[in-house]
C-alpha cells in the first residue's frame, strides 16, 4: 500500500513525514529539483516532474497507490490532478471507477467550495473524494486558543471537539488529586486521559496517578465553555474575557476575513487594519464588508499614531494575519506590549511557531501545520492511523478507526474495550436513527456499536499493536 | 467623426418612425379623409423616405469596418434625434395644428407667424418623443381655436389623427426610437452595445440577453403587452371609448402625459379611471428589465431590487405628507379619501408622467415643494421615466455618507453598495457628472429664463427647468396642470424644448456633442 503526494513542499514534506512514521511506503512528486532536494532526508521514493504528467504518476507506482494527495499550491492543478490520477490508475488496474484509490485535493480558497459563487461541490465533478481546506480549521483553533490564553496547547479533535494540554502550577487545587477524582473537585471538568510527569513522561491515565506540580494533562472537552474549568483546575488565571469581545485584525488576508467573519458571527465589535487598499476594498465589498460592526482601515499596522487612535489598546483580542511572519511576529508582539491580554498571530513557517510559542507571550498558530493535520485526518478516515499528535505530550498519540462488523470491539462496554486496547477511548461518533451524526464521550454510552467511529489515546510503543486489534 | 454612422443612424430612424406616421396618415385618411392626409401626411413621409433612402445608400458606400467609437456612438444617438423631432412636428405643423405654410398661401397667417408655427410644432414634437408632455395646444396659439366664438376644448377640437400621432411620439419616444433602429441594424453596424448604452435611460439596464437584437426585442414586447393590458382595462372597466383608452394608455407607458382634452384625466373625474392610471404609470416607472427578471421566475430577487423599494417608499412618503398637508391645510374640503386619492395620483404622476387628477399649482406650498423635488428625483433608471433617477440619487447619498465618514476616520475604507453589491468608483464618477452637468444646466438655464422673462416668478422658473429636464410636463405656477405653456416667450419656448432633449438623453449624451473632439477624426 503506497500513499502518493504530490507537491514537496512544507506541507507535503509534513505530511509524507508523518506517513513515514507510521511506517508507510510514500511517494513525493513535484516539478522543483529544489523541492525534491529538500526532500531527501525523508525515507520516500522522489520523482521530479508534474503529477499532471502519465509518466511521474508511473514512476511514483499509482498501480499499487491507494491513496494520492494533492497539495501543489495550485488549486486548479490539485482538482484537476485528481481526475487525471483516477484516469492514469484505471488505465493501469483496470479498475473502470478507480475506487481502489482516493484522491485527496488540498485547496487554500474558500470561496471555490461554495456552490453558488464558487465551483462547489468539487467532490461532485473533480473526482476527489476529499476536499482538505483548512482554513476554517485554522480560524476555529486560534479563537479557541484566544479563549484560554494560559492552557499551553488548544488542538482541534473530531467535530468541534478540543484536546487541551495544559501544565500544571503550584496553585492547582488538583494538586495530590487522583486523575480519576478530579471530576468531583471541579464540576464540569472535562476528563483527563493523558499525564505526562517529570519521572516517567508521557502516558495514558487509569484513574490512579496523583497530580503533581508540573505534571502535564491532557483533556478532551466537548466545548470551549470548558476551558475556564480547566484553567481554574491547574491554578491558572486568564483575564475576563467578555461575551462579544472587541477585536483587532491585521490584514485583510483570507485567514483574517474569516476570522473576521468569525468574531462577527458572535456579536462582536471587529476592527481590520490592511496596508494594501486592494484587499481592504475587497474586504470592504464582500458580505461580510456589510456588517455594520466591522470597519476595515487602510493603514500601516505599525503606525503608532493610527493604532492609539484606534484604540488598540483597548481591544480584548489582536490577531496578525498578514502574508509576512516577521511582520505578524512584530505587530503581535507590539499589541502585548500595549497592554492587550489575548494576542494571537497565524504564522506560514512552522519553526518559527515553536519559536514563538517559546517566547510565550502570544499565541501562534501554523497554517502549515493545521493543514498536514487536516490532510491526515482525511487520509485516516479511511486507513487506521495517527489521528492526532500532542506536541507537549510527544508519547502520546490519537488514532481513529471504524468499527466494522467482524470487530472484536462491538458490543463490548467502554472499560471492557479499553483493557482489550491497552489504551484509552475519548471520543466515538455515532449515527443515530435519524441518520445524524452525533460525537459522545464515553461515559454517555453503555456499549460500542457497530460502524462506531473510536478515538482513542495510546502511547506511541503500543500503535501497532492497536493497530492490529482494530484489524480484527 | 465617423459621418457614414451618423448617415446611417439617422437615415434608419427616419425610416423607422416613417411607420407609424404612415399608420397615423391611413386613419386619417379614413376617418378625416383624402385631402388632410394627403397634405398633413403624405408629404412628409415622402420627404422622409426620399431622405431616409439617400441617407442610407450614401453611408452604405461609405461604411468601413472600423470601430465605432463611443463618442461616435452617442453623438448619433443625440443627432438621431433632430430628423426624428423634424419628421414629428410636421403633421402639427401642416394638419393646422399651429399655423403652417398653406396658411401662408391662403393668407391666413403671415410669414412670422408660420416660423412660428414651425416653432411650436418643433416644441409639441420634441415634448411628445421625450416623453414631456408639455403642450402649446390652446386658444391663443392653435388656429383651429383662435377663431372660435366661445371658450371651446382646444385639444379635443383638434382631428383625431393629430391625437393620435401626439400620443404615439410618446409611446415611440419612451422606450427611444433608436432602439427600434437598433434592432433592425444592430448586426450591420457592429457597434451596437455602445449606441445602447448611450440610448437607454438609466446607469443599470443590464443586458437581458446575449445579444442585443433580442434584448431590443424583449424591451418591445413587455411595453407593448403592459400598453395592451392598459388599453383593454381602460376601454373594458374604466367605460372609455377606444379612442381615448389607446391614447391614454400610449402615453401613460411612456411616461409621457399628453391628453386627448384640455382637462386630460380632470375631466374624467374617476377614481376607477385613475386608479389603473396610477398602476400603470407605477409599472412603467420601473426598472424594465425587473419585468424580464420576473418573467424569468426570479420574483424575489426583482422585488428585493434596493431602487424599485427606493422608488415606492419615496413615492408613499410623498403621498403621505401631501396628503397630510392637503387635510391640515384646509384644501381637504372634497373629503379624506377624495384629498389622500388626489395626492396618491399627483405623487405618482410627477415622478415622470405629467397628468394631473387636481391643479395642484393652487395647492399649499409644501406639497407643491414635494412635488418639485419628485420630478427632479423622477423615477428608476432603465424604465420609460424621466429625472435624475432613484439609483442616482440613492449612489449619490452612499457618497455624501462616506465622506462624512472619512471626515471623522480618514483611514476607514467604506463601499458603497446597491443591491447590496459594491459600486466600482467608475460608476460612481459618472452619476456624479451626471448629476454636476444637471446642476449646471439647471442653474445656468434658471439664469438664462429669468433674464428673458422678467414678469415670471421665482417658482415659474424654477419647476420650468425642472419639469423641462426631467421630461415631467407641467410645472408649477401659471405653468401648471390646467395651462399649457403657450405664455412662454419664444426663445424660452426653444430652450425649454432643447433641456427636453437633455433631460431625455441624460444629459451626457448630448454634451458629447458639444465638445470639439467629438467632431475630428482623431483618436
Amino acid at each position: 500500500m503506497r500513499v502518493i503526494i504530490a507537491g514537496a513542499g512544507e506541507v507535503g514534506r509534513g505530511v509524507a513525514n508523518a506517513l513515514r512514521q507510521e511506517k508507510r511506503s510514500v511517494a513525493l512528486i513535484d516539478p522543483k529539483p529544489s523541492a525534491i532536494n529538500e526532500s531527501q532526508s525523508i525515507d520516500c521514493l522522489l520523482v521530479t516532474g508534474s503529477v499532471l504528467s502519465r509518466d511521474s504518476l508511473l514512476r511514483a507506482g499509482i498501480s499499487d497507490a491507494e491513496i494520492i494527495v494533492m497539495a501543489t499550491n495550485n488549486d486548479e492543478i490539485n482538482l484537476l490532478a485528481c481526475a487525471f490520477a483516477k484516469r492514469v490508475y484505471s488505465e493501469q488496474v483496470g479498475d473502470r471507477n478507480a475506487a481502489g484509490l482516493i484522491a485527496i485535493a488540498v485547496i487554500s480558497d474558500p470561496h471555490l467550495m461554495n456552490t453558488d459563487r464558487g465551483a462547489g461541490p468539487l467532490e461532485k465533478w473533480s473526482r476527489a473524494d476529499y476536499i482538505v481546506c483548512s482554513s476554517d480549521e485554522i480560524v476555529e483553533q486560534l479563537a479557541a486558543g484566544l479563549l484560554a490564553p494560559s492552557i499551553d496547547e488548544i488542538l482541534a479533535f473530531g467535530d468541534k471537539s478540543w484536546i487541551s494540554a495544559v501544565k500544571v502550577t503550584s496553585q492547582s487545587a488538583l494538586i495530590g488529586v487522583k486523575t480519576g477524582d478530579v471530576s468531583q473537585i471541579f464540576v464540569d471538568i472535562p476528563s483527563i486521559y493523558a499525564i505526562s510527569t517529570e519521572d516517567e513522561g508521557g502516558k495514558l491515565t487509569d484513574g490512579n496517578e496523583i497530580i503533581k506540580e508540573d505534571d502535564i494533562l491532557a483533556f478532551v472537552s466537548r466545548s470551549t465553555s470548558q476551558f475556564s474549568q480547566i484553567t481554574k483546575g491547574v491554578g491558572r488565571v486568564d483575564p475576563e474575557i467578555p461575551d462579544k469581545p472587541q477585536v483587532a485584525i491585521f490584514g485583510a488576508t483570507q485567514f483574517g476575513n474569516k476570522l473576521a467573519q468569525h468574531y462577527l458571527e458572535i456579536g462582536s465589535e471587529v476592527v481590520v487594519i490592511e496596508p494594501n487598499l486592494d484587499h481592504a476594498n475587497e474586504l470592504v465589498g464582500s458580505k461580510v464588508g456589510m456588517n455594520k460592526r466591522l470597519d476595515v482601515i487602510h493603514g500601516d499596522p505599525q503606525d503608532e499614531d493610527l493604532l492609539r487612535e484606534l484604540g488598540i489598546d483597548k481591544q480584548d483580542i489582536t490577531i496578525a494575519a498578514l502574508n509576512d511572519d516577521n511582520l505578524n511576529i512584530a505587530i503581535s508582539m507590539g499589541a502585548k506590549d500595549k497592554g492587550v491580554a489575548r494576542t494571537g498571530l497565524l504564522l506560514k513557517d512552522r519553526a518559527l511557531v515553536e519559536a514563538v510559542r517559546r517566547i510565550g507571550l502570544t499565541r501562534p498558530i501554523s497554517r502549515r501545520l493545521v493543514t498536514v493535520t487536516s490532510i491526515l485526518k482525511s487520509i485516516h478516515m479511511n486507513i487506521p492511523g495517527t489521528y492526532q499528535t500532542i506536541p507537549t505530550l510527544p508519547d502520546i498519540i490519537s488514532i481513529s478507526a471504524t468499527l466494522g462488523t467482524d470487530n472484536d470491539l462491538v458490543s463490548r462496554t467502554i472499560s471492557d474495550a479499553e483493557k482489550k486496547l491497552g489504551s484509552r477511548i475519548v471520543m466515538i461518533e455515532r449515527e443515530n436513527e435519524e441518520g445524524v451524526l452525533k460525537v459522545l464521550t464515553p461515559n454517555q454510552i453503555e456499549s460500542l456499536e457497530m460502524s462506531d467511529k473510536i478515538y482513542i489515546f495510546l502511547e506511541k510503543t503500543d500503535l501497532k499493536r492497536v493497530e492490529k486489534s482494530l484489524e480484527n | 467623426m465617423r459621418w457614414d454612422v451618423i448617415g446611417l443612424v439617422l437615415g434608419w430612424t427616419i425610416r423607422v418612425v416613417s411607420l407609424p406616421l404612415a399608420v397615423v396618415g391611413i386613419f386619417s385618411f379614413i376617418v378625416e379623409g383624402q385631402d388632410y392626409a394627403i397634405k398633413t401626411y403624405l408629404i412628409p413621409l415622402v420627404l422622409a423616405t426620399i431622405i431616409s433612402q439617400w441617407l442610407i445608400n450614401k453611408s452604405k458606400v461609405n461604411a468601413s469596418n472600423k470601430k465605432v467609437r463611443d463618442r461616435e456612438a452617442f453623438a448619433s444617438v443625440a443627432l438621431g434625434w433632430i430628423p426624428v423631432i423634424i419628421l414629428g412636428a410636421m403633421p402639427f405643423w401642416l394638419g393646422g395644428t399651429f399655423h403652417g405654410p398653406y396658411d401662408l398661401i391662403s393668407n391666413d397667417a403671415s410669414i412670422v407667424e408660420v416660423l412660428r408655427g414651425l416653432l411650436y410644432s418643433w416644441f409639441e414634437s420634441m415634448s411628445g418623443f421625450t416623453t414631456t408632455g408639455a403642450t402649446l395646444i390652446d386658444t391663443t396659439l392653435s388656429p383651429i381655436c383662435i377663431n372660435a366664438v366661445q371658450d371651446i376644448d382646444c385639444i379635443a377640437e383638434q382631428p383625431k389623427s393629430i391625437l393620435l400621432w401626439r400620443s404615439l411620439t410618446q409611446w415611440l419616444g419612451g422606450i427611444g426610437v433608436i432602439m427600434l433602429g437598433l434592432l433592425i441594424f444592430s448586426s450591420v453596424l457592429g457597434g451596437g452595445m455602445s449606441l445602447a448604452r448611450a440610448e437607454l435611460t438609466g446607469p443599470s439596464l443590464s443586458r437581458l440577453s446575449p445579444n442585443l437584437q433580442s434584448t431590443a426585442r424583449r424591451l418591445w414586447l413587455i411595453y407593448t403587452v403592459l400598453t395592451m393590458c392598459q388599453i383593454g382595462l381602460l376601454f373594458y372597466l374604466g367605460d372609455m371609448s377606444i379612442f381615448n383608452s389607446i391614447n391614454y394608455s400610449l402615453t401613460t407607458l411612456s411616461s409621457g402625459g399628453f391628453g386627448t382634452s384640455d382637462g386630460g384625466i380632470m375631466a374624467f373625474d374617476s377614481a376607477l379611471i385613475e386608479s389603473i392610471i396610477m398602476v400603470f404609470m407605477l409599472l412603467t416607472c420601473i426598472n424594465y428589465s425587473l419585468y424580464h427578471l420576473i418573467i424569468a421566475g426570479h420574483s424575489k430577487e426583482a422585488l428585493k431590487d434596493e431602487e424599485l423599494r427606493g422608488y415606492l417608499l419615496i413615492i408613499f412618503i410623498a403621498w403621505l405628507a401631501m396628503g397630510l398637508n392637503l387635510l391640515r391645510s384646509g384644501n381637504g374640503d372634497e373629503g379624506f379619501l377624495e384629498t389622500m386619492r388626489h395626492a396618491a395620483f399627483q405623487a405618482i404622476s410627477i415622478s415622470s408622467t405629467g397628468y394631473s387628477s387636481a391643479d395642484f399649482s393652487k395647492w399649499p406650498i409644501f406639497s407643491q415643494f414635494v412635488l418639485l423635488l419628485l420630478m427632479i428625483v423622477g423615477a428608476s433608471a432603465g424604465s420609460t421615466g424621466g429625472g435624475l433617477k432613484v439609483l442616482r440619487i440613492r449612489i449619490a447619498f452612499e457618497l455624501a455618507k462616506r465622506e462624512v465618514l472619512r471626515i471623522i476616520q480618514p483611514k476607514k475604507v467604506i463601499a458603497m453598495r446597491v443591491n447590496e453589491e459594491p459600486i466600482n468608483e467608475d460608476q460612481v464618477f459618472i452619476v456624479l457628472g451626471m448629476i454636476s452637468s444637471w446642476l449646471v444646466l439647471a442653474m445656468s438655464s434658471m439664469l438664462f429664463i429669468s433674464f428673458m422673462e422678467p414678469s415670471w416668478s421665482l417658482d415659474d422658473v424654477l419647476s420650468v427647468v425642472v419639469s423641462s429636464l426631467g421630461n415631467t410636463g407641467p410645472a408649477l405656477g401659471q405653468f401648471g396642470p390646467t395651462s399649457t405653456w403657450s405664455g412662454m416667450s419664444d426663445v424660452t419656448l426653444f430652450w425649454t424644448s432643447i433641456l427636453m432633449w437633455f433631460g431625455r438623453l441624460e444629459l451626457l449624451t448630448v454634451l458629447v456633442l458639444l465638445h470639439p473632439r467629438t467632431w475630428t477624426n482623431m483618436n
